[in-house]
């Protein structure tokens, strides 16, 4: 029996063809069950597309705050010098010819003097110099293979990129190329494509240098602090070189230095670890640690024991972390700042130096740069029905279509009471956020008078006739929403009323 | 092959209609001018957060992701060259930054999941008929999270949100080419895990009764 493929039989289900299959679907209990599984997919797929993201429920008052803010710091920092642009690629492209012809003329002096294999790679900056001796990768074959120009994905709070001893501001979109060594500051964070599907995060406080960054294949030297490697698949190979010790990541693995130990997390997938010797395969999630003297251990996951919580791995600023059940009657201590009950049930890096902490009805929140000892403090209640107070409150800035009667279509049936009631919540929750943008944007007066109409043709399908007065600016909007819209098809045209207040 | 693309305008952030080039306050911003840069953000706040709730789906996440996308912008504004339109170049910002939100989620299973509680109902309905939504979105978000995030945002970015190919193609700085092979094999991926997932069985029920009542019933 040749059963049809999931594509094949999502395109009939798409259109509710079962016709076009229904030999097989009777005879094919498999091939039944996909055919219901497909529908469904086809109208989740329908329902996705038809309704936008609601964003009027999210907490903007926090974003703005926290938006509003970083703003101020942004400007200062452009306005003193510390903030720049990055030289423009065709500079960098430049410098790095002439360095190549300047490097070049090196090789060729040595390859004619006392060493017959200099490899011409390693003119480019290598590893920093205070990262280690040992575990470097072997610099003494030519590498053939082409280079890899990374990317900055993320570039925030004061991270440098260091090529040919020249240290500039990491910037977001800048390249970043073999032989680079990235430092990040006390609140600084850098997030590098190093080759295609792998993301080399690189933590505050961090000094990193890619002494190899090839197609196929990346080697990171981290001399200090603490670095994510996030590989998808059959990405290229990452080797992290850190103290005595070599850690190949064969999937997302975090490296942190501390006193005489490297602690290497596998968050998942393996690694593979060696110091010389034969390499030793681990898989995630496991902890593992480095000693500079002695063999290398496995350690239970801080992660999984609050006693313990490392909150270096609650990662990005603005990540929130749900914890374990604990037991109710215990307490716990983050980083000597204080104590928590144990009905904590998240935790988040609100900014750089602020932690929020989430409990039963409460948040509360540690500022870190607020004074020598840091006191937790209540911030606010967490109320069920906020989103429905937040709806309440943003209800004045919406349309609202309340026809008070049914429609009368002149030429064809009717809509109901229930059509209309219907319509008009859908109608209002499409426009909303038109006329929303549209008064914050200042291209609608505040005060909205009239009415949208729009005109229904037979087949249900709407057309923007007028707009109210005040709201000219969200026109554009409108249209595209109505162009989403479907009403039921009534056989004949009607105009459909939405009163804006 | 049937798309299952809307027929939308793609992205309230392309709609704008005095979305020029590049903004004036844009060049104020580069300047140091902290009132351009709340300008900027005011102006494109919701389109932001709705491509990001789009790439997310329902997640309570989606705040931290806005934040952290304008964080972004702010710090890379200053090598914003001015090549490409500005809203092209914030779209990108935001795709980037969201799929990295998406992969470092991911890549901590040891910590749990990021959500701490519902997101909230889409209000144009009963708050029943919003916790069902939710939970169907959840679901088909459930099957796209099996894609690879480059998959996965061209996916939604071209069947759910619209958006053309060529655009795409410049948001992403990839190959139309490129957008294209992601779509096929993205669907021919997603086609595949509904077929095989039973959780959509009871959907299909669900569905299915819905669409059966509201023709017996006109709503």
């Amino acid at each position: 029996m040749n059963h049809p493929l999931p594509d094949e039989l999502f395109e009939a289900a798409r259109t509710n063809d079962r016709a076009r299959y229904a030999a097989h679907l009777d005879a094919c209990a498999d091939c039944r069950a996909a055919w219901g599984r497909l529908r469904a997919g086809s109208l989740l797929l329908d329902e996705a597309a038809d309704e936008a993201p609601a964003v009027d429920d999210f907490d903007w008052s926090r974003i703005d705050a926290a938006v509003n803010a970083e703003a101020e710091r942004v400007a200062a920092d452009i306005r003193s010098g510390r903030l720049r642009a990055p030289r423009p690629w065709k500079t960098w492209v430049a410098t790095g010819v002439a360095f190549a012809a300047a490097a070049s003329a090196v090789a060729y002096v040595k390859s004619h003097s006392t060493t017959p294999t200099v490899d011409v790679v390693a003119h480019r900056e290598g590893p920093s110099q205070t990262a280690p001796d040992h575990g470097t990768p072997s610099q003494t074959a030519p590498d053939t293979r082409a280079r890899f120009d990374g990317a900055v994905l993320l570039a925030a709070g004061g991270a440098n990129v260091t090529v040919n001893g020249a240290a500039t501001p990491l910037a977001g979109a800048a390249q970043v190329t073999e032989g680079a060594r990235i430092t990040t500051g006390e609140r600084g964070r850098a997030v590098l494509a190093v080759q295609p599907s792998v993301t080399l995060d690189v933590r505050p406080g961090t000094e990193v240098s890619l002494p190899t960054m090839r197609e196929g294949g990346v080697d990171v030297a981290l001399a200090q602090g603490e670095v994510l490697v996030d590989r998808e698949g059959d990405a290229g190979a990452v080797t992290l070189h850190a103290g005595r010790w070599n850690v190949t990541a064969q999937g997302d693995v975090l490296a942190r230095t501390e006193a005489h130990v490297v602690r290497v997390v596998v968050l998942a997938g393996r690694a593979s670890v060696e110091n010389g010797g034969a390499a030793m395969q681990y898989t995630g999630p496991v902890v593992i640690e480095l000693p500079d003297e002695g063999a290398a251990r496995t350690v239970e996951s801080p992660a999984t024991d609050p006693l313990r919580l490392d909150l270096s791995l609650l990662g990005a600023t603005g990540t929130r972390v749900m914890l374990p059940p604990l037991d109710p009657s215990a307490t716990f201590s983050v980083r000597d700042h204080g104590a928590l009950p144990g009905a904590l049930e998240a935790m988040r890096l609100a900014s750089p130096v602020r932690i929020e902490a989430r409990f039963g009805g409460r948040v509360m929140q540690l500022d870190l740069g607020n004074g020598a000892n840091p006191q937790w403090r209540a911030v606010t209640a967490v109320a069920s029905a906020q989103p429905v107070a937040r709806r309440t409150a943003a209800q004045p800035a919406q349309p609202a279509a309340l026809p008070t009667s049914a429609i009368q279509s002149p030429q064809g049936r009717d809509l109901t009471q229930a059509e209309v009631n219907a319509y008009s919540r859908l109608a209002a929750g499409r426009f909303s956020h038109c006329i929303s943008t549209c008064r914050e944007q200042n291209r609608c007066a505040q005060e909205i008078t009239g009415d949208l109409v729009l005109e229904v043709n037979a087949l249900g399908v709407p057309s923007l006739a007028s707009v109210a007065h005040g709201a000219e600016g969200a026109r554009t909007c409108l249209e595209g929403e109505t162009s989403r819209m479907r009403f039921p098809a009534t056989g004949g045209d009607f105009p459909f009323h939405i009163r804006v207040r | 092959m049937i798309m299952v693309a809307s027929n939308a305008p793609p992205l309230g952030i392309l709609v704008s209609a005095d979305d020029d080039t590049h903004p004036p306050y844009v060049a104020r911003a580069r300047a140091g001018d902290a009132r351009a840069f709340q300008e900027l953000y005011r102006n494109h706040r919701r389109d932001v957060a709705r491509l990001v709730a789009r790439l997310l789906g329902p997640r309570t996440d989606a705040e931290d992701v806005i934040q952290e996308v304008f964080i972004q912008v702010f710090r890379s504004l200053v090598s914003f060259r001015g090549e490409s339109r500005f809203s092209t170049w914030l779209h990108r910002v935001t795709v980037n930054v969201t799929l990295m939100h998406i992969r470092a989620a991911r890549s901590r299973p040891a910590l749990g999941t990021e959500l701490t509680h519902e997101p909230p109902a889409p209000d144009e309905h009963s708050p029943i008929e919003g916790a069902a939504r939710n939970e169907r979105m959840r679901a088909l978000y459930k099957i796209l999270d099996t894609l690879s995030e480059k998959k996965r945002a061209v996916f939604i970015l071209h069947d759910l949100e619209g958006t053309q190919a060529n655009q795409i193609a410049t948001m992403l700085e990839i190959p139309v080419l490129t957008v294209r092979t992601r779509l096929f094999y993205a669907r021919k991926e997603v086609y595949a895990a509904m077929a095989s997932d039973p959780t959509l069985e009871p959907i299909a029920r669900e569905l299915q009764g819905a669409a059966a009542a509201s023709e017996g019933d006109a709503l």
